[in-house]
């Protein structure tokens, strides 16, 4: 029996059977692409691309849900199932592999799918960690409800580690298809993009898959479930978690709250410069300044006592201390030699230190003190990575993308 | 009060608002008359506003004043009809009557920035007769 089944299968070797249907050639390149654009726009992407890393995101999270279906509805060597391998196997495998005497698997080899398995995790996880740091730190998304600033920061520091741990594991991905394929003599990338592989004599017989001839590999390759069906549960499962997520998002903010200042602190602190949200400096530095208006940064900027009192106490009744908002965490320690200014703070330097000192010279911008210049949401005291734009050099002219016109108005406003 | 002084603070109330303050609504003519009296009050020789006094008063550098702000052009710029912008890059509408009408409509708002521009340009606060004739040139703008 085995001899004769031995004998058909020389047949077949160095034929061409499927073996990656199409969804997950569809779908492994979909996830190289995404991942790689999300590396490249997490690290060198201005802040305000923070929105199309979030979409690139939401792409990779929806690949994930179809990949999880498949895993489980999907041919047969999409399915887990057929790649879960033991420990033992993967450490024999790779000492043959290093040896040269590679054993040879049609579908993923055990190096592969623990590459597989580590990558799906991974980028799983790293939706969770985004998610958290978008909640905590910039209060959005659908964990804004949930994360305080801090969890939310220890989170973007994890988030930050794997993408280095992701970037490494492509390139350790990458190195194993060319070293497999140098062992196989047949170029492995070229297969997922096929989805044919040419039977070796070594894939047969293969004692871990017991497929045995070309109609046999065609036969068990299909799906257990049929796919449109698979892939319309894949769909349903993307919509009804993007609708949950998006409720969440609905939520109110954790730590949020409506500012709500006398009418005078907009009258009064607006005219020289935007009424600064009073979550940028801590409650100390509010007093220093209401205490020494006469000389206000090289300024007069006197009040008669009753509003003086009044802006101050409001002001310290919403110092950075009681608010939970990145600006309010970033700006709290102040220069001790310049408490009175949020543009002297540790946190504002580090975070403006890219900036050219002649970008905040130029016409559009005038002062470092300008924040609506740059920052579309200066006024509700959120500074969004979202609404960062820097103006162009000369009015009217754009170089960073958003338009200017908002930003224009809000400074006017 | 003699009856002759009377009389010629009555007619240097009537001369500054008389004077071409072409733009100048009843808001900013009141404005105008509380300087006016007070000018007179420290000055009984007072002989109205005069729009040059005014310009010169804006264009001049001055000194005794904040080092940063020698001069009102520092922040209203040397065009009264153009925007300004303060040090902290704020844009300030133009002086210029023609341009915001609703400028030195407000007694409380233009003393507190008289007090304020005087104090940081000049070192000192603006008279009465300075304030006058700044509103004066403002309003033939
Ligand atoms: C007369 C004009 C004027 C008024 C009114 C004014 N400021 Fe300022 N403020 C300035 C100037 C000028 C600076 C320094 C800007 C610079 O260096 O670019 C400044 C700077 C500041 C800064 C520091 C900004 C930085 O660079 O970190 C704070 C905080 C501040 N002001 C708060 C207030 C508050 C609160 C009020 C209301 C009580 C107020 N200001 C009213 C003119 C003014
Ligand atoms: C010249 C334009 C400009 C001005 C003016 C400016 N910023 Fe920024 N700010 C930026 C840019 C660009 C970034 C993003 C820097 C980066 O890539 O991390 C930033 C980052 C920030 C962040 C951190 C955002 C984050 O999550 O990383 C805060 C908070 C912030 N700015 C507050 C302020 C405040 C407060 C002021 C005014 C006192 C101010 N900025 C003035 C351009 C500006
Ligand atoms: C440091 C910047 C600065 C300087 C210098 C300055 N101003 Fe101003 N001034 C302002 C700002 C800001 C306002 C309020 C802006 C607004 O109301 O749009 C203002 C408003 C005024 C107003 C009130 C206008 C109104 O609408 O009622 C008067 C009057 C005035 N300035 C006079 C002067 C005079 C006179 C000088 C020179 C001695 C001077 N300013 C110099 C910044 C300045």
């Amino acid at each position: 029996m085995l001899q004769k089944l031995n004998q058909s299968a020389s047949d077949e070797a160095g034929q061409q059977v499927e073996v990656w249907d199409l969804p997950i050639r569809l779908f492994h390149w979909a996830f190289a692409c995404l991942t790689l654009a999300a590396l490249l726009t997490g690290f060198y992407a201005p802040e305000w691309w923070l929105d199309r890393h979030l979409l690139i995101g939401a792409g990779l999270g929806g690949l994930l849900v179809f990949r999880i279906v498949w895993g489980f509805a999907g041919g047969r060597f999409a399915r887990f199932s057929s790649f879960a391998y033991s420990p033992r196997a993967l450490f024999t495998h790779l000492r043959r592999m290093l040896s040269g005497a590679p054993e040879h698997h049609l579908g993923h080899n055990p190096a592969g799918a623990m590459m597989v398995f580590a990558l799906l995790l991974m980028v799983a996880l790293m939706g969770i960690s985004g998610l958290l740091a978008l909640g905590g730190v910039e209060k959005e998304g659908p964990l804004a409800w949930l994360v305080d600033f801090e969890s939310g920061w220890l989170s973007l520091r994890l988030h930050r580690f794997g993408a280095y741990l992701i970037a490494a594991m492509l390139v350790l991905h990458v190195a194993g298809v060319i070293l497999q394929s140098r062992l196989e003599g047949q170029n492995l990338a070229r297969a997922m993009i096929t989805g044919r592989k040419r039977l070796l004599n070594e894939h047969l017989p293969p004692r871990i898959h017991k497929q045995l001839s070309r109609t046999d590999v065609a036969a068990r390759n299909r799906s257990s479930v049929r796919p449109g069906r698979a892939l319309a549960f894949a769909l349903f499962l993307i919509l009804t978690l993007a609708a949950f997520l998006e409720a969440l998002s609905g939520l109110p903010v954790r730590g949020a709250r409506a500012l709500t200042m006398p009418a005078s602190f907009r009258s009064e602190c607006g005219d020289c410069h935007m009424a600064y949200h009073p979550a940028l400096l801590p409650a100390a530095s509010w007093r220093a300044i209401m205490d020494g208006l006469e000389d206000h940064f090289g300024e007069d900027a006197t009040l008669d006592e009753a509003i003086r009192a009044e802006i101050e106490r409001a002001l310290i009744a919403n110092s950075a201390e009681t608010w939970d908002t990145k600006a309010s965490h970033f700006f709290r320690v102040v220069d001790p030699a310049e408490p009175k200014r949020i543009t002297r703070t540790p946190g504002w330097r580090a975070r403006h230190a890219a900036i050219p000192a002649k970008v905040f010279k130029q016409k559009s911008i005038a002062s470092k003190s300008n924040c609506g210049a740059c920052h579309r949401d200066a006024r509700r005291g959120t500074f969004a990575d979202r609404h960062i734009s820097i103006p162009a050099p000369r009015p009217g002219k754009e170089i960073a993308k958003a338009s200017s016109s908002n930003s224009a108005k809000e400074r006017t406003k | 009060m003699t009856k002759t002084s009377l009389l010629t603070t009555a007619t240097a109330l009537l001369m500054a608002i008389a004077l071409d303050t072409a733009q100048a609504g009843p808001a900013q003519k009141a404005v105008l008359e509380h300087f006016a009296a007070l000018a007179k009050n420290a000055d009984t020789g007072f002989q109205g506003f005069s729009a040059e006094r005014g310009k010169k008063l804006f264009f001049d550098q001055h000194s005794g004043g904040k080092p940063e702000t020698p001069s009102c052009t520092t922040c209203h710029g040397t065009d009264p009809t153009k925007s300004g912008r303060t040090r902290a890059g704020k844009e300030i509408k133009p002086m210029a009557l023609s341009r915001t009408p609703e400028r030195f409509s407000d007694l409380k708002k233009v003393e507190k920035w008289f007090r304020r521009n005087c104090r940081n340009v000049m070192g000192r606060e603006c008279t009465p007769l300075e304030k006058g004739d700044f509103i004066t040139f403002m309003a033939n703008q």
